[in-house]
């Protein structure tokens, strides 16, 4: 056949001027050197291995009945919500004979507006799974070999009732997910609680502890104050230590609109981040100076009098003393030594926030993870306080936690220091659970080692390897940890890399239960140190079910639940995690008990606990934080009508649920928690907190009284005047009891079924809502009572916020200027070192042999320790190669060239063979690498120690196998962002 | 003899001959607001065949999903 | 009559990649083959600019202008398509368009040019619409199912519009007009300065 000749209709088309001048602009345009063109990209997957038959045209998505996937069958459309970041953005799946077979924007949605990154983009590939675990596994002799599930659920159990019975039941931690949803961290608290233990944590620890610590420790709560939604309203925003263009992308959605209603953007990092070129100004600070440039800040302000000294009267207990603290010790050339920030510089952006009002400030782990990041946070909530921005719309302080339900998580679910809703683990706690789990309460107290250890604060993740390693009689428990869970959690998120290599080699029982084997499986399969080994050891890898695999609710960051609608029924043979918490509890002896309130369903032929009904036994005893609200139909009606709440205020404007009938009028999207009293009570639930503009049953609060009534003579409660619109106590008062409403005269306005739940209770423990209904309903006051915030935490180590230099720093003068802490013999059950560590670095002169900062983000691409997104190959496509992001005179004086492989030595010694990205976003004495990557270790690819094709298409070496020592004073959050490395040519 | 070889020639003669200049090339589609008349994939508020009413859909479809200066007025 | 246009407003575009993904998800787009890419200016300096390309359906497309087997065509929306059973994989389309818009997957050692792929405006292909056929070789039929290009609808920040030009070109005024900013960008007045009548 002939080739045929162009039609002559479109003659011209190659001389027209039009094509002409778009081609002379675009030759025109800067060469770019951006991280994906650098990286090898397209083409066959070199090294990747997929199969050329995936090159087909386009892939036929595989459908489990054979048939097309056009239509043709039944279809349906279940809304989820994205399982990876905390903004919570709504996803429609299409179903189609039990295979998903597309995915819808959900435009109605408030939070996200259809709106999705690469990551949400590419859910879909949860349903098609090829990489994931298929099967329960075992590892034989360095190979991981299938078994069934009885035989792993039976070897598992009978070693764990070995290890309890020879050490103990604090002798298993339990590393929980904060990818669990609601009912299943929930589930696992309690879980864990009549195993007899308190060893649980879950990625909150490594995320925003020392947020949660030092925010609540401020005001009441430790949570976002405010939400992505109300940043629209802000006329400011400071954001410091977040890069949230890369880790909450579709919150940028929001803070754009307000930038193109005139809102100012700030961005504080020591890298140029993708975040950073968004900003209208950009300060470059060195890593783990936030509290010197925050209180420069205040420097200024207070030099200026910019202070609200009104809302500082009312509301804020201490900042007088703060004041005194900062005009001394931050003056601006103080601020420039530690920082690194001119003063005119820093002054501008103080009069920024000054003359911008209200004014919202952004934090994520830049801030957090430092030894000193319960103070870091504190001044910035300090800040906040001192511009009077906390209780407002548009203010606050929007404090953007990771994970999809870390929020909902860390409120209900496995930490080693409360029960669910932040209630201590005094005995009048557990008795509260007791009651409503319908459990004798002396019974799980014989669950546990003694009353003591029930009572005692467990070790945390991010120290689980010094529980195995240590020496025992430095462990504040009887048996060093003997078996670990790593249930929905990733290794190479933690730091210390090497340590933990060992401690997995130690231990007798690892189980990883997981969607994918994770790095887990590889780190614990790979050969490590001969001696370390233990030859005992049974390592066990069962295969989770994804979230949309199953139903449940989810915690945004900014409080709001929603409910996920199972897509799919679980791929091969995984099981939900709540199914596999129920089946293990069968093995141990206390399935009974921890079901006795859920009826079951079958899912797959077995029986798996209703997660409506595991939501109601939260709505029954979670009432510090208000969890009591959000019924399971509230949520599902808001589910369904999303497009009834408005985008700016999260409230709807009105709309009844077709279904149910149920009135969406008055409230706000999700139901932001404290969603107080019983559902009944229809409380709408709080969008902004502290929000004394608004009626609290309109969502409107104050400052909680948590830390007494008076302090040195001073009243810690709000003063006269300062009080939640309509509250009939009109001046501060403490928190909500039978006493004080006795004394004030409502009791009998109670029930005679309320008067007997309630009496010789709180607001906390009071199990008929009664109180908080005559209380908040009939008087508009807050239950938590009406108090100041604290710019002084005097329980703190450091009362007030004080700048100290990382362990492992490369300035000796400052950390002279500003040492760490002193060490502790036993916090969290172990000893902690602090000043031993950095003096030592400091003799050895650590700073000469690693010159370079070393510090960690995230990429937009994937998420957390990464094997579940770096098994996506839409997603694994666009970053295929670990990295280092170096300087070019950092690079220069190293010989290193763009793109060429360079060993990242840490100051353990260990060394990363990475690939080196010159780019001027870090400075000369910064170096950056990705956290997501793993599988492979110190050189070496593996592979070969996955379970045969379960291993992630892109492995890269973890930046965390490099990282070292360190932990904040308050809440054991690990030091990720500042430690040191030095740079070679491999 | 000579007539059969000219008729040969000519038959095969003409299949190297230029074949006139076939300007189609491509098979066009049907309009597009035709539908694929699977209802189950279908956004509702059209009607297959229906020009305007596919294109005024598509435009508040736009502006809805895109436009969030609609969505959230100042 | 509704002329389909993309935008990617670069004062939005944060290089999520979201509309890279939502793309090979909507179309199973294998590995290797690029419709849509995030192109970044100034990479880590301040003036990071990002964009999204991919096919620009061009009204004047150079791809069909140099195909010697003229497999393109155009529909009544703007929509540049191609019918791949006559596609030759000569390449030619590619060295004409100024975006990089045709993709070839290569397979083998000598890297065998495949038969072109490119972004379809989420209008397939002229295969029968929502086939079997069309979703073999096209992808989805998004506009045939009253819907806009995946990639647009699931951009994180707005900043990549699609849909009738006269709607997505009001959506990024009105931005410039709030921005304040914005209509000095080269080339404006050339592509978005006047109204397109109906039907043109």
């Amino acid at each position: 056949m002939l080739l045929t000749k162009k039609q002559t209709g479109t003659a011209g088309a190659v001389t027209s001027p039009f094509i002409h001048s778009l081609r002379r602009g675009l030759s025109q345009a800067l060469p770019t050197l951006d991280r994906r063109s650098f990286l090898r990209r397209s083409g066959l997957g070199v090294g990747v291995g997929l199969a050329a038959s995936q090159l087909s045209l386009v892939k036929k998505a595989q459908a489990a009945t054979g048939a097309s996937l056009l239509g043709a069958g039944k279809v349906e459309v279940k809304r989820t919500v994205c399982t990876h970041c905390s903004v919570g953005c709504a996803v429609d799946a299409v179903v189609e004979n039990g295979v998903w077979v597309r995915q819808e924007a959900v435009f109605d949605s408030p939070i996200n507006l259809g709106a999705h990154c690469a990551k949400g983009a590419a859910l879909r590939e949860h349903g098609h799974g090829e990489y994931r675990l298929r099967y329960p596994m075992k590892l034989v002799k360095g190979k991981y070999e299938r078994i069934s599930w009885d035989t792993a659920l039976t070897e598992i159990s009978a070693k764990m009732l070995e290890l309890r019975k020879a050490s103990g039941p604090d002798s298993v931690y339990f590393i929980g997910s904060s990818k669990h949803n609601n009912e299943q961290a929930y589930l696992m608290r309690k879980f864990v609680s009549f195993w007899g233990t308190n060893n649980c944590d879950h990625q909150a620890r490594i995320c925003h502890s020392t947020t949660v610590a030092g925010v609540a420790n401020t005001w009441g709560y430790g949570a976002m104050t405010n939400s992505y939604n109300d940043m629209q309203n802000s006329k400011v925003a400071l954001y410091i230590g977040s890069n949230a263009a890369e880790a909450h992308p579709v919150s940028l959605l929001h803070m754009l609109h307000a930038k193109e209603n005139g809102c100012k953007m700030i961005v504080v990092d020591p890298r140029f981040t993708r975040t950073a070129a968004k900003a209208d100004e950009y300060v470059r600070i060195r890593s783990g100076t936030d509290i010197p440039f925050l209180f420069g800040l205040l420097y200024h302000i207070f030099k200026n009098g910019w202070e609200d000294k009104q809302y500082i009267h009312d509301r804020v207990y201490g900042m007088d003393a703060v004041k005194a603290d900062v005009l001394a010790k931050w003056t601006p050339d103080k601020v420039e030594e530690a920082c690194g920030v001119k003063e005119d510089q820093m002054f501008k952006v103080a009069k920024m926030l000054h003359d911008n009002n209200p004014g919202t400030i952004v934090w994520c782990m830049g801030q957090t993870q430092h030894t000193i990041g319960n103070a870091m946070v504190r001044a910035s909530c300090i800040l906040q306080l001192a511009l009077g921005n906390v209780g407002k719309s548009g203010g606050g302080t929007n404090i953007f936690r990771g994970h999809d339900n870390v929020q909902g998580a860390t409120d209900v679910g496995p930490n080693p220091d409360s029960l669910p809703g932040y209630y201590g683990l005094a005995e009048g706690s557990w008795k509260h659970f007791a009651k409503t789990w319908g459990v004798d309460f002396e019974w799980i107290k014989k669950q546990f080692a003694s009353p003591a250890m029930m009572g005692k604060n467990g070790i945390t993740v991010s120290r689980w390897i010094d529980g195995v390693l240590e020496n025992n009689e430095l462990i504040d428990q009887d048996s060093n940890l003997r078996g670990v869970f790593y249930w929905g959690h990733a290794p190479n998120s933690q730091t210390r890399g090497l340590d933990m290599k060992r401690a997995m080699d130690k231990l007798d029982l690892l189980v990883v239960v997981d969607p994918y084997p994770s790095a887990t499986a590889a780190m614990a399969a790979m050969p490590g140190k001969a001696e370390d080994l233990n030859p005992k050891r049974a390592v066990y890898l069962l295969p989770a079910a994804t979230q949309f695999e199953t139903s449940g609710s989810c915690t945004a960051s900014n409080r709001s639940l929603q409910w996920r609608e199972k897509v799919i029924d679980p791929l091969w043979e995984s099981r939900s995690d709540h199914m596999i918490m129920h089946q293990l509890a069968e093995k141990l002896g206390f399935a009974k008990e921890l079901s006795k309130n859920y009826k079951m369903q079958k899912v797959k032929g077995l029986d798996e606990p209703v997660p409506e009904d595991i939501l109601r036994e939260i709505n029954k005893c979670v009432w510090t934080i208000g969890y009591t609200g959000q019924s399971p139909e509230r949520l599902k009606a808001h589910m369904k009508n999303m497009n009834v709440f408005d985008v700016k205020t999260l409230k709807a404007k009105g709309g009844k649920d077709k279904e149910t009938g149920y009135d969406f009028t008055g409230d706000y999207f999700g139901l932001p928690w404290p969603c107080y009293g019983t559902p009944e009570l229809k409380h709408p639930g709080s969008p902004n907190l502290y929000d004394t503009s608004k009626h609290v049953m309109d969502g409107g609060g104050n400052f909680r009284a948590n830390f007494g009534v008076e302090r040195e003579g001073k009243s810690l409660l709000a003063e006269d005047g300062s009080h939640s619109l309509g509250a009939d106590i009109t001046t501060g008062y403490p928190e909500l009891d039978h006493i004080l409403l006795k004394k004030l005269g409502w009791w009998d306005e109670l029930s005679d079924d309320e008067k007997k739940a309630a009496e010789g209770k709180n607001w906390k423990t009071d199990s008929s809502g009664g109180m908080m209904r005559v209380f908040m309903k009939e008087h508009g006051c807050h239950p938590f009572g009406n108090a100041k915030a604290r710019a002084v935490v005097w329980n703190f180590p450091d009362p007030i916020p004080q700048h100290r230099e990382p362990l492992y720093g490369t300035r000796p003068d400052m950390a002279a200027k500003y040492p760490t802490h002193d060490d502790k013999k036993a916090f969290w059950r172990l000893p902690t070192l602090y000043k031993t560590v950095q003096d030592k670095n400091i003799a050895d002169k650590a700073y000469e042999k690693f010159p370079l900062i070393l510090t960690s983000g995230r990429l937009v691409e994937y998420e957390g320790g990464g094997e579940e997104t770096r098994s996506n190959p839409w997603l694994a496509e666009l970053q295929q190669e670990a990295f280092v992001e170096i300087n070019p005179k950092t690079a220069a004086d190293r010989g290193v060239r763009n793109g060429d492989r360079v060993w990242l030595l840490g100051a353990t010694g260990a060394r990363l063979n990475v690939q080196a990205l010159v780019t001027e976003r870090v400075d000369a004495g910064t170096v950056w690498m990705p956290f997501h990557f793993s599988g492979r270790w110190q050189g070496a690819d593996l592979l070969a120690h996955y379970p045969k094709g379960a291993a992630p298409i892109v492995r890269g070496e973890a930046v965390n196998t490099a990282t070292t020592y360190g932990y904040d004073s308050v809440t054991m959050m690990q030091e990720t962002k500042t430690t040191i490395c030095n740079i070679e040519k491999a | 003899m000579k007539t059969a070889f000219l008729i040969c020639s000519v038959v095969v003669l003409a299949a190297c001959g230029e074949k006139p200049q076939d300007s189609l090339g491509a098979r066009t589609d049907k309009p597009v607001q035709n539908g694929t008349g699977v209802a189950a994939f279908t956004a509702p508020g059209w009607k297959a065949g229906d020009k305007d009413g596919w294109a005024n859909h598509l435009k508040a479809r736009a502006t809805y999903g895109m436009n969030d200066h609609v969505r959230a007025p100042q | 009559m509704a002329r389909m246009k993309f935008i990617c407003d670069a004062e939005r575009c944060i290089e999520c990649n979201g509309c890279v993904t939502a793309c090979k998800n909507e179309h199973e787009v294998p590995w290797g083959v690029n419709r849509r890419r995030v192109v970044t200016l100034n990479d880590g300096v301040p003036g990071e600019k990002s964009i999204s390309v991919a096919c620009m359906h061009c009204s004047d497309a150079p791809c069909m202008a140099v195909c010697p087997v003229n497999c393109f065509y155009k529909t009544e929306e703007g929509v540049v398509l191609h019918d791949k059973d006559i596609c030759i994989g000569c390449g030619y389309c590619s060295y004409a368009c100024p975006f990089g818009a045709p993709q070839f997957p290569s397979q083998g050692t000598f890297g065998v040019r495949g038969k072109m792929d490119k972004c379809t405006f989420c209008a397939g292909g002229p295969e029968e619409h929502g086939s079997q056929a069309e979703f073999d070789k096209y992808g989805r039929n998004r506009l045939a199912e009253g819907k806009l290009p995946a990639c647009a609808e699931m951009c994180s920040t707005k900043a990549l519009l699609a849909g009738d030009g006269d709607v997505v070109v009001d959506i990024l005024r009105g931005r410039v007009v709030q921005r304040g900013k914005g209509a000095e960008v080269w080339g404006w007045g050339t592509a978005y300065g006047n109204q397109t009548k109906q039907g043109a």
